[in-house]
């Protein structure tokens, strides 16, 4: 049997780099029986470096990887993230108040009392469905950090992310994972691939180290798919009947002064043709336009953008992304795995880009195959789940666009169309319409969004789900109002312990967090 | 409290004098009391010695424990017995070292003027008719910059505990007459951790001299006896 000893990762963006972080330690890299992971870094081509939000299995993967929280809090300018909120993904109130929401990732805790029906009963009275729920939305808004000094590493009061310069955080994982997890480092630019008789890859060609052969090829050459689409041919799935987004511009903004507060929570700001992205890291703040070309022109997204940012950016130029939105018929074709951009790519909105990869290095990881042989059925499995995996992060994004009442663009109303929603998704809503979202909806382990992620949108937005004439089933309403006084009361004692986000985040650059 | 503390003068202080009875009257309300690595033996033989973290920085710090709950001295009760070890910050006071705030390490003393310790009767004199320091007050400023070096010695044991992973967090629960008192957010050193350490790391601790305190603190546990007696005490 042909041992698998070689693995070459080619494209050294965070991907590329989670991959061999998580390779390198599952397959023991160092060690001289392991498995040599080696990392092909292209000297020339930038990385795409936009990816800053994250979701909370980072900080397990971080830990896992043995990756210090203050080192990483120091080096890539790292903000936490408690939530993401919401803005105008509704019409205004009648008053025209602003719609929001957050995206809480503290879950409800459903395993004593589900709170749902009888916040849905109003005995919550005019309390949003997440403050009904949790306490962390009023942190949020009150702008405290999840955590204390006295917290350990990757610890705190609340369930956090965090929000990272993708570019210092690539630099941090090309360290660790070269001085500290056995990865083998190569900078030289990818001239051609060679194919064997069967398809599978054999080599790739470089001028400067000449040909590299490997066991098992990975894909991390973002949007350009080297491997996975030029050589092996493997047909790119377009989802842009879904998702309607494809273009951004980006642009980092300088903070007015050391001092302004930083929000503990992404914000996602919908405008006519997509949504903005604004996130606060410790040294600038990370903004940009999502939005579909179909629907509005460069020229009129750049307006809507320096709109937003109300004067913080007029001397700074912005960055055109341009986006393909979908996912690889196959993620794994021979010994050839996409992960990253190459595998496939949905617009930011729910954080999925570090998450999926992240996910998906992992599995691959645990899964890994420890010779040739197992490998056909290895990568069958694996493109089962991460297809199911991205279709699932497909539903989700949709949810926003679906339950949305906007009506100002063709944009907002054509992503109501039923046409261009995944029948999985309208399936789901159909029952939710009367009865509540269930862990039974939610079977497949590996959905990356569950039912607390969808309790949040759905109840967030206004969605109706009519409980009229089951009232027999929700006899604890006196126990619910007990809880949503609890969360009430819980934030006022938090509220004296917690310190502003951004003293939080000095404090941890200056002493550092405990690892205990 | 701390308002009361100003710069010692010549002129301003020339005739107080300094009771030098030791009590933790002024600290009633202290359940941790800071200690120095150096003090360690020999406080273990009368309290806990443990670790906390600073809720400012989240760095350890090395306290006695003087009560079971927050706010609670047990030394400082009416009644209380004497402690057969008085900690070193209690036999400098009410001398302080004031840091210059543009210049850390610049330190002056100074005097916490509301201490009834301060008086004009009895104890010793900080200076003398013609306004020199006394001999006494030459004494209190070396033990007052000594105080301080170790103190800078013990956060750096701290630190080099946690980096060697030798801190663990300890949970202690302690009845008395019935009633059931639980204390969190302490650390002690991990025994089992200390024993495996690579031998390079443990002759470093060695060399550093920080053996007979980690010892120290793991024996100083066994005074959790003496202060639940005190509480018992306290509480009939």
């Amino acid at each position: 049997m042909k041992m698998i000893k070689q693995v070459l990762i080619v494209g050294g963006g965070t991907a590329g780099w989670l991959a061999a972080c998580h390779l390198a330690k599952k397959l023991q890299s160092g060690s001289a029986s392991g498995v040599q992971i080696t990392l092909l870094e292209s000297a020339t081509i930038p990385t795409i470096g936009v990816g800053e939000g994250t979701v909370p299995a980072i900080r397990q993967s971080l830990q896992y990887l043995g990756i210090s929280e203050t080192d990483f809090i120091r080096e890539c300018d790292v903000t936490l993230k408690q939530s993401i909120q919401f803005v105008d993904w509704m019409k205004p109130a009648a008053d025209g108040t602003v719609h929001r929401y957050h995206h809480l990732f503290d879950y409800p805790d459903l395993s004593s009392l589900d709170l749902t029906p009888y916040w849905l009963q109003g005995l919550a009275g005019d309390c949003s469905y997440a403050d009904a729920v949790s306490w962390q939305g009023r942190l949020c808004d009150a702008g405290l950090a999840p955590k204390t000094m006295l917290h350990a590493e990757f610890n705190g009061h609340c369930n956090y992310a965090y929000h990272l310069d993708a570019v210092k955080f690539a630099r941090l994982l090309t360290r660790h994972a070269t001085e500290k997890l056995g990865v083998k480092h190569l900078l030289g630019t990818v001239q051609q691939v060679e194919c064997a008789q069967n398809g599978a890859i054999a080599a790739v060609l470089t001028p400067e180290h000449g040909r590299i052969s490997a066991d098992i090829f990975i894909d991390c050459t973002g949007f350009s798919a080297l491997l996975i689409g030029e050589a092996c041919k493997v047909p790119f799935i377009a989802k842009n009947d879904v998702m309607f987004v494809d273009s951004a511009l980006a642009v980092q903004v300088p903070y007015a002064s050391s001092e302004q507060a930083i929000p503990c929570y992404t914000i996602a700001t919908a405008r006519e043709a997509g949504w903005i992205w604004d996130i606060g890291l410790s040294a600038r703040r990370g903004t940009g336009y999502v939005y579909a070309s179909r629907y509005t022109s460069d020229e009129r997204a750049e307006q809507v953008l320096r709109q937003y940012l109300q004067g913080a950016a007029d001397q700074l130029p912005l960055r055109k992304i341009d986006m393909k939105v979908g996912y690889r018929e196959k993620f794994w074709h021979h010994n050839c795995i996409a992960l990253g951009l190459s595998q496939g790519f949905v617009e930011p909105l729910e954080a999925t880009g570090l998450l999926i990869y992240d996910a998906t290095a992992r599995m691959l990881a645990d899964l890994f195959p420890p010779h040739q042989a197992a490998m056909p059925m290895l990568a069958e499995r694996f493109n089962q789940r991460v297809r199911l995996a991205w279709d699932k992060v497909i539903d989700f994004i949709k949810l926003h666009y679906y339950l949305s009442d906007r009506d100002d663009s063709a944009f907002w109303r054509d992503n109501r169309d039923p046409a261009s929603v995944p029948a999985s998704l309208l399936a789901n809503l159909e029952q939710w319409r009367y009865q509540l979202p269930s862990p039974y909806d939610f079977h497949s382990k590996l959905e990356v969004f569950n039912l607390e992620n969808y309790l949040y949108v759905l109840y967030g937005m206004g969605f109706h789900t009519d409980l009229a004439g089951q009232e027999y089933r929700f006899g604890a309403g006196a126990q619910a109002q007990q809880m949503f006084g609890y969360y009430q009361h819980k934030f006022q004692q938090l509220q004296s312990e917690l310190l502003p986000h951004r003293e939080l985040i000095r404090r941890v650059q200056q002493y550092g967090l405990q690892k205990i | 409290m701390t308002f009361s503390v100003v710069p010692l003068h010549q002129d301003i202080h020339r005739h107080i004098r300094l009771n030098t009875r030791l009590s933790f009257d002024e600290f009633s309300d202290r359940q941790l009391f800071a200690m120095s690595v150096h003090e360690f033996p020999r406080a273990s033989s009368e309290y806990p010695l443990l670790f906390v973290k600073d809720s400012e920085t989240g760095q350890f710090k090395a306290v006695a424990l003087l009560g079971l709950t927050p706010g609670e001295n047990l030394y400082a009760v009416p009644g209380a017995a004497k402690p057969n070890y008085w900690p070193q910050a209690l036999s400098n006071y009410p001398l302080v070292l004031i840091a210059d705030p543009n210049n850390q390490s610049q330190f002056s003393i100074g005097l916490q003027t509301t201490s009834p310790l301060v008086n004009d009767t009895e104890g010793e004199l900080l200076f003398d008719e013609q306004g020199q320091e006394t001999a006494f007050l030459t004494q209190k400023k070396q033990n007052l910059l000594k105080a301080y070096e170790q103190q800078q010695i013990t956060d750096a044991f701290a630190v080099l505990l946690a980096e060697l992973n030798l801190l663990q967090a300890q949970k202690f629960s302690v009845d008395i007459k019935g009633q059931s008192f639980e204390l969190n957010g302490l650390y002690i050193i991990n025994e089992q951790q200390l024993l495996q350490l690579p031998a390079e790391q443990f002759n470093d601790l060695r060399q550093r001299g920080f053996l007979p305190a980690i010892y120290a603190q793991l024996n100083s546990l066994h005074q959790f006896n003496r202060l639940a007696a005190r509480k018992a005490q306290a509480m009939a």
